[in-house]
């Protein structure tokens, strides 16, 4: 094998995996509302609100976001944040395996899991 | 879009492969500052990474000039240069990174689930590795009185090493950058006419894939580098080639970025200053491991593409007699590099590695040696905060 048979299997892998990326890449989270989230079983989005109230337990912190519908997120890390903050949050709708698992003593409430928090 | 990252990473990547002293964890820790996050920036810095990991060799090979993953590149490397093979020895890390991160993208499951089910047996047993490699150090010589010689290397570097814990490039250029070259200035001027084509026996993509092992060792064991890594493996491996270590040198150094994501996302814990910048910025979710494999392939393609052009670019500055001058030239870059990067602590550190690196070259013991100032270091972490 010669350097010029490297070269074209490089172009061979960066083109391969350019058009393999083009095809099936689509973005992850796209802007939503709390009400869209709640609708729909296992789908994400970026949803955009002010803080009502904080629970913060530990490594954890969970809180409720108001964006004209409330809803209760999960965020498994700590976060500076307080009441009345404006955050961006990346969020799935797969609580009802966080409610079950992690919370099962308390009332069943649907919650939000966050991929990421961001004060505004 | 994504691809607009991914290219933007690779541009990044190859142009910080080329300057000595700028590592990955350099740009992360910038990054880290950035509110950027999410796939975009998971695509910036995995492909700022892998394309990295192609480039670096060429400083390394061409002046000299070791970075963070490349200093035991640089002896074998310096031997194929005064061949007049540079460009061959690019050719062979970049075939052994190519090898490692297409295999490692089909491993990368299995060693997910193996991570995620032995992490803790496989901490336990990093010290007794380190040991071992320290007594093969002294093993590996033949009579008592180097024995003996390299004891007082290990103890003179690891004190090197503890002193001067953050110093790590200064370190690693006196020891493999400025002694090798200082040592060489005695020697007669050579003709570097190098060649422009390069051959490659397909056979060391074998040496490639035991070159994976390693690079899944780095990206487990915490402390341990892609250096220390080659260098245990090849005091266990009984074939010295020059060519076969370098295409394992090249996929330690892939594959231990590609391995450190994966690790990243099994075990939750950053390996690197760049999975711990990464490990912030990116959403744990089902598909992330794949969009990761995917971006790293396509950027060590580039990578590789990238590499092969600039060393025939470099090549073209190498036409010429290599004289004394630009022996000389090569230690002031490094002069000037780390007084850049490390300022006065890391020039001081550079002038005890060197003194080190000088008298291993002098008392014809193996310079691979002054690696256990980054092994007793880890060995200490290990011993007296894991256990």
């Amino acid at each position: 094998m010669n350097d010029k048979t490297l070269s074209k299997i490089c172009l061979t892998i960066t083109l391969t995996g350019m058009l393999f990326l083009a095809l099936t890449y689509k973005p992850e989270f796209e802007e939503t509302t709390v009400s869209n989230l709640i609708q729909k079983e296992n789908s994400k989005g970026i949803i955009f609100g002010k803080i009502e109230s904080i629970i913060k337990t530990g490594q954890t912190t969970i809180f409720i976001l108001n964006d004209s519908n409330k809803v209760l997120i999960y965020y498994p890390k700590t976060i500076e944040i307080e009441e009345n903050d404006f955050v961006k949050v990346y969020a799935e709708n797969n609580s009802k395996e966080i409610t079950e698992e992690k919370y099962s003593s308390k009332k069943k409430e649907l919650m939000l899991f966050a991929y990421k928090v961001i004060k505004e | 879009m994504i691809l607009l990252w991914c290219l933007l990473g690779a541009g990044i990547g190859l142009i910080a492969g080329l300057i000595p002293g700028l590592h990955s964890n350099n740009i992360a820790v910038i990054l880290a500052a950035t509110p950027f996050f999410g796939k975009e920036i998971t695509a910036f810095m995995l492909s700022l990474c892998i394309t990295q990991a192609f480039t670096e060799f060429i400083p390394a090979v061409f002046i000299g000039a070791p970075g963070e993953n490349t200093f035991e590149s640089i002896l074998p490397a310096h031997r194929m240069l005064m061949q007049g093979k540079a460009f061959e020895a690019i050719c062979l890390t970049t075939t052994g990174a190519l090898t490692a991160v297409i295999a490692g993208s089909l491993l990368t499951p299995l060693f997910f689930m193996f991570i995620e089910q032995n992490s803790q047996q496989i901490i336990a047993i990093t010290p007794i590795v380190l040991i071992a490699a320290l007594i093969m150090f002294i093993a590996g010589e033949q009579t008592i009185k180097k024995k003996l010689v390299v004891i007082f290397v290990i103890i003179a570097a690891a004190s090197q090493g503890i002193l001067f814990k953050e110093q790590v490039f200064p370190l690693i250029t006196g020891y493999f950058g400025i002694a090798g070259t200082l040592y060489s200035l005695k020697e007669k001027p050579f003709n570097a006419k190098q060649n422009t084509n390069a051959e490659i026996n397909p056979k060391i993509i074998l040496d490639s894939l035991i070159g994976i092992t390693g690079g899944a060792i780095v990206s487990i064991m915490p402390g341990i580098g892609s250096n220390t890594a080659a260098g245990i493996i090849n005091l266990f491996r009984k074939t010295k080639s020059t060519e076969k270590y370098l295409a394992m040198l090249g996929a330690i150094n892939a594959s231990n970025f590609f391995f450190s994501y994966a690790t990243m996302l099994a075990l939750d814990k950053a390996r690197n200053g760049t999975m711990l910048a990464l490990q912030e910025k990116i959403f744990h979710t089902t598909d992330t491991l794949f969009l990761g494999t995917i971006i790293m392939v396509t950027s060590a393609g580039i990578g590789g593409l990238a590499a092969i052009i600039l060393a025939k670019k470099a090549i073209i500055l190498f036409e010429e007699k290599v004289t004394q001058k630009m022996s000389i030239a090569t230690i002031i870059l490094m002069i000037i590099l780390v007084g850049f990067f490390n300022g006065i602590t890391g020039l001081t550190a550079m002038v005890f590695a060197t003194s080190l690196g000088l008298f291993t070259i002098i008392s014809g013991i193996r310079r691979s040696t002054c690696m256990s100032s980054l092994i007793v270091p880890v060995l200490f972490f290990y011993v007296f905060t894991l256990i």
